[in-house]
C-alpha cells in the first residue's frame, strides 16, 4: 500500500466526520444521517454496513473520542439552540458525566480523552478567545490551558503528557504542541494555509494533520521538531480528519472523491 | 437623494422608512437612460439564499491588515482580480472571480433574521398590515407559468428560524397563489414535493407513470375521497398538474444527469439543489430560489446547518459551509457556462446580512446588517467587477450602500419587469437598478 493509494472503507458517499479507531479492526465516526441529525456509527472494517452506536439518540451527536484503555468515551451532544454539551460516558456502566458550558449560545467541541481517561480536553469559546480547556472525568475541575487567540482541535499524546492543537495566536491557524498542563506551548511548524485536526502517531513521534495547501485539504505528517513534513494523501478532492491505526502504519480519514464523502485508509510509511 | 450620514447612524438600530426609501432610490437611473445599451434579459434567475447570514469578513471581504480581534484566523488568497483577495476557504471561487461581480457594500435595515430576510427577499420593510411579495413572486406574476411553475423554491421548506417562518418567502398580500412552488432535494439528489405529502404513498418516486397518477387523482375526485380532493390547495393542484406533464416531471429528475455533472456539484443537499436549479432554468422556470437551509441556526436540534454561526464560526466555516459553497457555486458557474446558459441566466448569491466585524465573547460573530456582500453572475454582469467598498474593518460601506431594494429592482429589470411594470405592481417603484454590475 503506497502513500498515494487510498482504500475506501465506506461506499455510501454520505457526509461523514470524525473517524477514530476503537479497535484495530473497528472504527467509530459521525454521519449526517438526515439534514437535521448527525449520528455516531460503528463499523467493523470489512463488513458492509455500520451500526448505530446509540440507536436511541434523537439529537445530533458527534466528535467521539475514546480512552486508549477502553474505560470511557466522550462525545458532543447538541441539546438546544447553539448549545452543545460534553458527554463523558463510562463504557462499563453507561453512566454519564456532563460538562455543561451554560445556557444560551454556549458550546464545547472537539474533545480528546486522556489515554487513561483521566481528563478530557476540548475547545471552549471565551471572551479571551477560544480556549483549550480540560476537565476531569467527572466533568469537574475545569482548567484553562491556553490564553488568547482562536484555539481548536486539541489532542492528547499517547502518553498523556502533551497536547497538540491549532491556534491563531500568531495570525492564522498553525500547528502547536504544549504540555498537558498548558505550559511550554510552541508552534511545531510554520506553513502557509490553515492547519487543523492534529492526530498523534501511536509512538508519539509524529502528528498527522489537515493542511489547506494551495486551496485543497491534504493530510500531512510532521515530526514534533517540525522536520520530516510529508504528504500522506493525494488524489482526493479533500482529505480531512486523520486518525492513526494503533499499529502506526496507516491512517483513516474522511476523503471526498467525485463529490462523495467516504472513509479511506492510507499507508503512512 | 441619499441620506448617507444619517443613514449610517440609524443602521445601528432600525432604519427609518424615509431613510430606507432614500437609500434605495436615485433620481438618475443610468441603466434606464434613453440610448443606454440594451442588456440581455434573464430567461431565468437563480438566487442562492444563504440563510442565516454568512460572515462577510471570513468569506469575500477579508481584512488581513485588521487587528486579530477583527481579521479572524483564516489566511487570504489572491483572486483573478488584482488587489482583491478572498479567505482561503474559497479557492475555486477565487479562480473564477473573473466570471462574476462582487458587491461589498450591501446594507440591510434590521438585525433580526426574519425581518431582514423579508427585506432581503422583497426589498421592502414589512408594512404594518401589508406583506409584500418576494422578488420571485413579482417575476412570476409578470412572466407567467409554462409547464413548470414560474417561481420555484428548492429546500426543505420555506425559510424560517426556531421562532417562526419568514414573512417574505412568498406572495405576501398577493395571496398564496403567488407563493413559490416548493421542491425538496436530498443530498442524494432525490426530489420531493411537500405539497403532495397530503396523501400517503404519493410522491415523485412512486409516480412512475402518468396513468397511475391520473388514476389516483381521479379516484380522489370521484370516490369517497372527494372531501380530501376538495381540500387540495392551489399548490397541491399545481403539484398534480406538474407531475402529469412529462417534461415537467423530467426536469425534476436528477438521475437524467451524467454522473460527472452530479459529482461536480457534490453529494450535498445544497449541491444537488443547485443542479436541480440549473435543470429548472433549462426547463424555462423564470425564478428559482435555492435555500441553503430551512433554518438559520447552525447547530441546533432539528435545524439544518444554516449560516447563523454565533458560536464556533471558525470551526463550521472551514469544515462545512466554506467547502460546500465553494464547490457548488463553482460547479454551477461552470455548468451554466458550458451549456451556454450563463448569458441568459442571472445567478445571485447572498444572505440577509453580514456578521460582526469584531469577534464576539464566544469567539465567533453575531449579526451585522450594516455591511455585507452579494455575488452576481451571468446575463451581462461584468466578470471581475467589485462594486462598492467597505471600510478597514468591514463595518460599513465607504461607497454608496447597495440595498435589498436595489437588488430586487435589478433582478426584476433583468427579468423583464421594468420600471413601468414595477410601478403598476406597486413594487419597488423608486428603487434603482445596480447599473454598476453591467
Amino acid at each position: 500500500m503506497s502513500s498515494s493509494e487510498a482504500i475506501r472503507l465506506t461506499v455510501d458517499g454520505i457526509t461523514k466526520f470524525d473517524p477514530v479507531f476503537t479497535k484495530p479492526d473497528e472504527i467509530t465516526y459521525t454521519v449526517l444521517e438526515s439534514p437535521v441529525l448527525t449520528r455516531l456509527m460503528r463499523l467493523r472494517i470489512g463488513e458492509p454496513s455500520p451500526a448505530k452506536l446509540h440507536p436511541d439518540a434523537t439529537t445530533s451527536e458527534f466528535e467521539p473520542c475514546f480512552a486508549a484503555d477502553g474505560s470511557a468515551y466522550a462525545f458532543i451532544q447538541s441539546r438546544a439552540n447553539l448549545n452543545m454539551k460534553l458527554v463523558i460516558r463510562e463504557t462499563a456502566t453507561g453512566k454519564d458525566a456532563i460538562f455543561d458550558p451554560g445556557g444560551g449560545f454556549a458550546a464545547v467541541r472537539r474533545p480528546s480523552l486522556h489515554p487513561r481517561g483521566e481528563r478530557v480536553v476540548f475547545a471552549l469559546p471565551a471572551p479571551t478567545g477560544q480556549e483549550i480547556v480540560s476537565v476531569a472525568r467527572d466533568g469537574k475541575d475545569r482548567k484553562t490551558l491556553s490564553a488568547g487567540g482562536i484555539n481548536n482541535w486539541p489532542a492528547y499524546s499517547p502518553d498523556g503528557k502533551r497536547i497538540a492543537f491549532c491556534s491563531s495566536r500568531l495570525g492564522d491557524f498553525d500547528l502547536w504542541v504544549m504540555n498537558a498542563d498548558g505550559s511550554e506551548a510552541r508552534r511545531v511548524v510554520k506553513l502557509d494555509g490553515m492547519q487543523a485536526r492534529p492526530a498523534w502517531s501511536p509512538d508519539g513521534s509524529r502528528l498527522a494533520f489537515t493542511w489547506n495547501r494551495d486551496g485543497r485539504y491534504f493530510i500531512h505528517a510532521v515530526k514534533l521538531d517540525g522536520s520530516g513534513l510529508v504528504a500522506l494523501t493525494d488524489g482526493l478532492d479533500r482529505a480531512d480528519y486523520a486518525s492513526w491505526h494503533p499499529d502506526g502504519r496507516s491512517i483513516i480519514l474522511v476523503g471526498e472523491r467525485s463529490g462523495k464523502s467516504d472513509i479511506y485508509r492510507v499507508a503512512t510509511a | 437623494m441619499l441620506e448617507i450620514g444619517s443613514f449610517r447612524s440609524m443602521l445601528h438600530g432600525m432604519a427609518s422608512r424615509r431613510a430606507f426609501l432614500a437609500a434605495s432610490a436615485t433620481p438618475l437611473v443610468r441603466g434606464m437612460l434613453p440610448g443606454a445599451p440594451s442588456r440581455p434579459k434573464a430567461k431565468s434567475v437563480i438566487l442562492l439564499w444563504l440563510w442565516g447570514a454568512p460572515s462577510h469578513i471570513d468569506t469575500f471581504d477579508p481584512k488581513p491588515g485588521a487587528p486579530a480581534e477583527i481579521r479572524g484566523p483564516f489566511s487570504t488568497i489572491p483572486t483573478r482580480i488584482p488587489g482583491i483577495r478572498f479567505t482561503e476557504l474559497f479557492p475555486k471561487t477565487a479562480t473564477r472571480s473573473d466570471q462574476f461581480a462582487l458587491v461589498r457594500s450591501m446594507v440591510n435595515f434590521d438585525g433580526d433574521h426574519l425581518k431582514a430576510g423579508s427585506i432581503g427577499l422583497t426589498g421592502m420593510l414589512e408594512g404594518k398590515d401589508a406583506l409584500v411579495p418576494n422578488f420571485g413572486s413579482v417575476v412570476a406574476r409578470h412572466r407567467g407559468s409554462g409547464h413548470l411553475p414560474a417561481f420555484m423554491s428548492i429546500g426543505r421548506g420555506n425559510p424560517r428560524d426556531v421562532v417562526g417562518p419568514m414573512k417574505g418567502y412568498g406572495g405576501g398580500n398577493w395571496g398564496k397563489n403567488h407563493d413559490p412552488f416548493l421542491v425538496g432535494c436530498t443530498e442524494a439528489g432525490e426530489t420531493n414535493i411537500p405539497a403532495l405529502q397530503l396523501l400517503d404513498g404519493l410522491s415523485p418516486a412512486s409516480l412512475d407513470d402518468r396513468r397511475k397518477l391520473l388514476g389516483e387523482i381521479d379516484r380522489l375526485a370521484r370516490t369517497g375521497d372527494q372531501a380530501t380532493f376538495d381540500k387540495l390547495n392551489s399548490a397541491q393542484r399545481r403539484a398534480y398538474a406538474l407531475l402529469t406533464n412529462p417534461e415537467a416531471k423530467a426536469a425534476l429528475d436528477l438521475s437524467r444527469e451524467k454522473p460527472a455533472v452530479r459529482e461536480a456539484y457534490g453529494q450535498t443537499s445544497f449541491g444537488q439543489s443547485c443542479l436541480l436549479a440549473r435543470r429548472l432554468a433549462e426547463g424555462g422556470v423564470p425564478y428559482i430560489q435555492v435555500n441553503w437551509s430551512q433554518y438559520v441556526e447552525a447547530v441546533t436540534p432539528n435545524c439544518d446547518f444554516g449560516w447563523d454561526t454565533h458560536i464556533f464560526n471558525f470551526d463550521l466555516l472551514p469544515d462545512r459551509h466554506g467547502p460546500i459553497f465553494d464547490r457548488v457555486f463553482s460547479a454551477l458557474l461552470d455548468d451554466l457556462r458550458d451549456r451556454g446558459m450563463l448569458e441568459t441566466t442571472l445567478v445571485v448569491a447572498m444572505g440577509e446580512f453580514g456578521r460582526t466585524p469584531r469577534i464576539n465573547g464566544q469567539a465567533s460573530r453575531d449579526h451585522w446588517p450594516q455591511c455585507y456582500f452579494s455575488i452576481w453572475a451571468g446575463c451581462g454582469v461584468r466578470g471581475g467587477a467589485v462594486i462598492g467598498d467597505s471600510d478597514k474593518t468591514a463595518s460599513a460601506p465607504l461607497t454608496e450602500p447597495v440595498t435589498p431594494a436595489m437588488v430586487g429592482a435589478t433582478i426584476m429589470e433583468m427579468s423583464g419587469v421594468d420600471a413601468q411594470a414595477r410601478a403598476e405592481f406597486r413594487v419597488l417603484p423608486e428603487a434603482r437598478v445596480i447599473h454598476e454590475l453591467f
